[in-house]
């Protein structure tokens, strides 16, 4: 396959297979055919996400900065080694407890890897911080990453007590979210053809964010005051996030009116996820209500699910072109770039996966609405399919 | 050398235009809001020189023949 010598598509490629297993296992769960969460989630909010986000990292990072990745190396090493975690990792999980130290290990020694290299790459740039609020989140992001691996390793190996919530959040509220928030300043307006309602907004966002993050990370053990006041500037601050994007989304187009980017429209649904996956999560550390389930699917896979649905339907047709195509410009048969994936089945796969998620992340109030884990799970796997399809095409 | 602004074009769209701008004219000027560096990296491993720089609002990239 000429397209895996790109080192962003090898993580991309290899993020789906994790993806297809991951959510059809979690639907055998939903479904009552066996008992799966723990391999589920750490091959989703694990290695799906993780895997998808040091993928465009190292290519949107060096894009966004106009420089080049540091150590080649280096980010091939943390290739391969994260693969090795997470397929450790799933084993453990799967059938031996005992090897979750190796298997931990692992997977910090590859996050330390991709946390240097990101950080030689944006340090190697002149007032880096000027170019795109986005850095910053990144940056940040690679630091909750290797923190919440190294605290659930050294809670495995028992030095430290260990709280599975606590290390849930500092992966996805640390890592998976600011890394979100992070490339929706950057890729939403890009691909909306609009502007960033306000740069001055979405840094103090960043702020917000991270003070709002670390207060719970201190505060989850006790769940007291000090959870309860970052848990609400958290929200707050999602808000604001919300509050700039809607109006990036509602805004003048730079050019004239053109139909809405697939991308970004799967990125705009995508934020009502959000919107309502944290008020569901702050309304449960208040009040009880709703469950964790329901919170958990909504800002998981409805926010974070849909962006990499969406960037990925720009990122992989682009570096597919570029590296078949445009050599061949002006020569018979060569495609546009929005020729490379099926647009019929991209609308579809946009319905599918927006009403299955809205209605299957509110199942444990009603439990019919498990059924909808099959269509969802469907919808997951045709996509995952489509884009091996894409890197063929 | 010849502009070319892609400012307000679908991504989609943009760097096949840019490619056959290349094929007619040999060189020109790219005016687009973000420095394209993947775009950059293929021409060079093409026999292009890219020389950016950011002026007012935009990237300014002048592309030629070596």
């Amino acid at each position: 396959m000429q397209m895996l010598k790109l080192l962003p598509v090898r993580f991309l490629c290899s993020a789906l297979v994790y993806l297809i297993a991951g959510v059809l296992l979690g639907a055998l769960d939903a479904l009552g055919y066996g008992s799966f969460k723990s391999v589920h989630s750490h091959l989703l909010a694990g290695a799906f996400f993780t895997l998808v986000i040091m993928g465009a990292m190292y290519q949107l990072l060096p894009t966004i900065l106009g420089a080049e990745i540091r150590h080649r190396p280096v980010a091939e090493l943390s290739f391969v080694l994260s693969n090795l975690g997470f397929l450790a990792l799933g084993y453990a999980f799967l059938r031996d407890y005992s090897l979750l130290p190796a298997a931990g290990g692992i997977a910090l020694a590859a996050f330390l890897l991709f946390a240097f290299e990101v950080f030689a790459t944006a340090l190697s740039v002149r007032e880096f911080y000027r170019r795109s609020v986005a850095v910053w989140f990144f940056l940040a992001a690679v630091v909750y990453l290797v923190a919440g691996a190294a605290y659930a390793l050294l809670g495995v190996l028992g030095v430290v007590g260990f709280d599975a919530a606590t290390h849930a959040h500092i992966m996805t509220l640390g890592f998976v979210a600011m890394t979100n928030f992070g490339g929706l300043y950057e890729l939403f307006p890009m691909l909306s053809l609009r502007k960033l309602h306000s740069r001055k907004l979405a840094e103090a966002h960043f702020f917000i964010a991270n003070l709002a993050a670390l207060g719970m990370f201190a505060g989850f053990a006790e769940r007291g005051m000090l959870f309860l006041l970052s848990s609400a500037l958290f929200l707050a601050g999602f808000y604001l996030f919300a509050y700039n994007l809607a109006r990036t989304y509602f805004s003048k187009p730079h050019g004239p009116e053109v139909e809405m980017d697939i991308s970004a429209r799967f990125m705009a649904y995508a934020l009502a996820f959000g919107v309502a996956g944290v008020t569901a999560g702050f309304a449960r550390a208040v009040l009880g209500f709703p469950d964790t389930f329901t919170h958990v699917h909504l800002i998981l896979a409805g926010w974070v699910g849909l962006t990499i649905v969406g960037a990925m339907y720009h990122i992989l047709p682009m570096l597919t072109w570029l590296e078949k195509y445009s050599a061949k410009v002006g020569q018979p048969g060569v495609p546009l770039i929005q020729d490379l994936y099926n647009k019929r089945l991209a609308r579809v796969l946009f319905i599918a996966l927006n009403a299955s998620l809205a209605l299957f992340a509110f199942s444990s109030f009603l439990p019919a609405l498990s059924l909808f884990a099959i269509p969802l799970a469907l919808a997951f796997v045709a996509f995952a399919v489509e884009m091996f399809l894409v890197l063929g095409r | 050398m010849e502009k070319l602004d892609v400012r307000g074009l679908p991504h989609s769209e943009r760097p096949q235009l840019i490619f056959r701008k290349l094929e007619e004219l040999g060189e020109l000027e790219l005016i687009v809001e973000v420095k394209p560096v993947p775009v950059m990296n293929m021409l060079e491993s093409r026999g292009y020189s890219c020389e950016a720089s950011f002026e007012g609002d935009a990237w300014h990239v002048r592309i030629r023949k070596k």
